[in-house]
């Protein structure tokens, strides 16, 4: 069930039961009223009536020595006086009666109990009282006045059957009313409600839409209430959630990328390695493609191991947020770089010369060591054989500089993406994978600065890490190229 | 007459190892390992029977050589590790024969050379074996001129052997080619209807037995 329709039927059938209630009292009240008027309107009739025939049937009663005409005068009077709605009583006989009823009501207690004392004042004395009787469908109101001074009492009827219909009708179109009453407060408590509730459906067709993939949608609210707060709550969360699912599904994106990629780079020696074995395995191979074709296996297996290794140190590094940074003195640091690529350098008769302007850097040493290996790495495939690849640290960062081929103006932005190689069949040649960058890029976003590069196709190239949030022209970069 | 075959194939180990295929089924292999030679290569006058062509290559790329090699009528199969849908579908789309995938196996990259050019030139009329002498159509073996009956299955299977002579085919291979993908047979049946054909023509020492793998006719060239 809607909030709406909740909150109007309970209020609805509150207001119900709280009106009916006082209605039904106050019809109540009116309808003792409009009873209690009538009774005290007839026992005063009543008792005037009973003294108005007691003073003349006192007057005559001289007169009459027989008791038999005392008693017809007495109905003559009686007659006279009350009409046909009465009933005379002589010594608890009854005498006269001219209505259509039989009453016995002697030694009967008033049915109104104390209620109508004020109304026949000490009426005990007299012995008068007054009764309420039910007549089939008729109400009879009933007054028994008993004379002090004589021996007569006079009993006399009124049918208030129309005065409890008038009440009970009364109390019914009271009812009716209350009923009435109730449903317009249900149906304008229920549009009001409707009103107020409106900005909520506005967030759940938000909410919806934004469910359904559409994480721009935002509500539009602007009252200051606490629909309105909930509103810039449900605009706040919406824009978190936007951040996270961009973020999420831009992190996919890259993963997705560099999954194809990867498994693109695996198909090359995976093709080798598969067609190789199978060739030797089939055919009758001379002994010199046979040896050609097994140094081609080992070949390709190699670099897919090399590519295992570099793969798992990015993905390791990309998880990494933060590292344990120690001063590392840059002498044994390049010391222990130049022996790892000495291999290299000597087999491209390269020299390679380092250059100190800061003694010690803050950093990891291990990821430093491999930042500055794969560079080097990078510069003895770039270089001529016979030239001299430079090792910088200064204040800015650490540097390699070779005078190799250098890299195209272009590609300069896309050389740290993972398996860009900007000559495809060169790299393979010289063993590379095309994630030397890559892996610099982590490590030197892992140290709080940058890759940069800096290259003239033909002349050469510097690629290193600045630390601080200088620009290139900063680094003096074009003087030292 | 060898079927003369382009290998445009970056990877040098690549490229050597279709070529050294291509050559042990008895064609000739051309390797090109840039799209630039490849397409100054085909302004002279020159003649190819099929194209294995590399979709990522240096210089001009795999799909931008496409028209120039339909333009010599040359037929193409691409060899690619690009094995998504969309590639395959513009390869094929713009006039490619075939799509390769790799890796690939040797026999799948000859069984598919072979459908091709089979579609662009009349079947041989016979395959010719030392003294044997195969005419596929007639389904008729003669060994020094004499005909020597064959019973159809012992027929294929010789065929397949002739037909990728000097490669090993496995029993599996043989199995599948001969009874179907799904035939769960004994690799054994093909022990023996090799005996068979061995006997038949005196082959004993042609169709060597290739331990692990299966059988190879071997045919010096």
């Amino acid at each position: 069930m809607k909030l709406s329709v909740k909150i109007s039927a309970a209020a609805a059938g509150l207001l119900l039961l709280l009106s009916q209630l006082f209605s039904a009292w106050n019809l109540w009240e009116t309808g003792g009223q409009i009873i209690e008027n009538t009774v005290s309107l007839e026992w005063e009739k009543l008792v005037q009536d009973g003294k108005e025939f007691e003073k003349e049937w006192t007057e005559k009663r001289a007169y009459l020595k027989n008791e038999n005409l005392r008693k017809l005068w007495a109905v003559e009077v009686f007659r006279s006086i009350c009409k046909e709605r009465g009933v005379l009583y002589y010594q608890g006989e009854e005498l006269f009666n001219a209505t259509p009823y039989e009453f016995d009501v002697k030694g009967r207690v008033s049915s109104f109990g104390k209620r109508f004392d004020s109304v026949t004042g000490n009426s005990s004395s007299t012995q008068s009282s007054l009764f309420l009787e039910r007549m089939g469908e008729k109400y009879l109101l009933i007054g028994y006045w008993k004379s002090s001074n004589t021996d007569f009492c006079i009993l006399r009827y009124r049918d208030v059957s129309d005065i409890y219909a008038d009440s009970r009708a009364l109390f019914l179109h009271g009812m009716w009313a209350a009923l009435a009453l109730v449903l317009v407060l249900t149906g304008s408590i229920m549009l009001i409600l409707q009103k107020i509730l409106k900005p909520f459906y506005r967030l759940r067709d938000a909410a919806n839409v934004i469910a359904d993939g559409n994480y721009e949608e935002r509500v539009v609210c602007m009252s200051k209430d606490e629909v309105g707060e909930v509103a810039e709550s449900f605009n706040r969360m919406a824009d978190r959630v936007q951040e996270h699912v961009y973020a999420l599904s831009e992190a996919n994106e890259k993963q997705r990328q560099l999954l194809g990629a990867l498994s693109h780079e695996l198909k090359t020696p995976m093709t080798a390695i598969q067609g190789y074995a199978e060739l030797l395995q089939k055919v009758e191979l001379l002994p010199a493609r046979r040896v050609n074709a097994l140094a081609y296996i080992e070949e390709e297996c190699k670099r897919l191991s090399r590519l295992s290794v570099k793969m798992l140190q990015i993905v390791e590094l990309s998880d990494e947020e933060q590292i344990e940074k120690r001063t590392i003195l840059l002498a044994e640091l390049f010391e222990k770089a130049e022996k790892m690529t000495r291999y290299r350098l000597q087999a491209k008769h390269l020299s390679l010369k380092t250059e100190m302007k800061v003694s010690e850097i803050e950093g990891d040493e291990d990821l430093l060591l491999s930042f500055i290996t794969n560079l080097i790495d990078n510069a003895v495939k770039a270089s001529r054989e016979g030239s001299v690849i430079w090792l910088t640290a200064a204040q800015e960062g650490i540097f390699v500089r070779d005078e190799g081929c250098g890299i195209p103006g272009e590609e300069i932005r896309r050389v740290a993406e993972p398996f860009y190689m900007v000559d495809k069949s060169r790299s393979r040649k010289e063993g590379g994978a095309g994630l030397g960058l890559t892996l610099c890029s982590q490590i030197a976003r892992l140290h709080g600065g940058t890759l940069t590069i800096k290259s003239t196709p033909g002349k050469g190239s510097i690629i290193g890490f600045t630390v601080c949030l200088h620009s290139g022209e900063d680094m003096e970069m074009a003087g030292l190229l | 007459m060898k079927a003369n075959i382009l290998v445009i194939e970056d990877a040098e180990h690549i490229n050597e190892l279709v070529c050294i295929n291509l050559e042990t089924a008895g064609y000739t292999a051309v390797p090109f390992y840039d799209g630039d030679a490849v397409s100054t290569h085909l302004k002279e006058e020159v003649h190819y029977d099929l194209a294995l062509l590399d979709v990522m290559l240096p210089g001009k790329d795999g799909f931008a050589l496409l028209p120039e090699l339909q333009a010599k009528k040359i037929p193409v199969i691409f060899l690619t590790a690009r094995g998504d849908l969309p590639s395959k579908v513009r390869g094929l789309k713009d006039g490619a024969e075939d799509y390769l995938v790799k890796p690939f196996e040797m026999l799948e990259l000859l069984v598919r050379v072979e459908k091709v050019l089979s579609r662009y030139h009349k079947e041989e009329e016979s395959l010719r074996v030392l003294d044997v002498e195969i005419f596929p159509k007639e389904r008729i073996v003669k060994k020094a001129g004499v005909e020597i009956p064959f019973k159809p299955m012992e027929f294929d299977c010789l065929m397949l052997l002739v037909k990728y002579k000097n490669i090993a085919i496995s029993r599996e291979e043989l199995l599948r080619s001969l009874w179907g993908v799904e035939f769960e047979g004994e690799t054994r049946t093909i022990d023996v209807h090799i005996a068979r054909i061995r006997k038949k023509l005196d082959f004993q020492e042609v169709i060597k037995t290739v331990p692990r793998i299966g059988y190879r006719l071997e045919d010096k060239l």
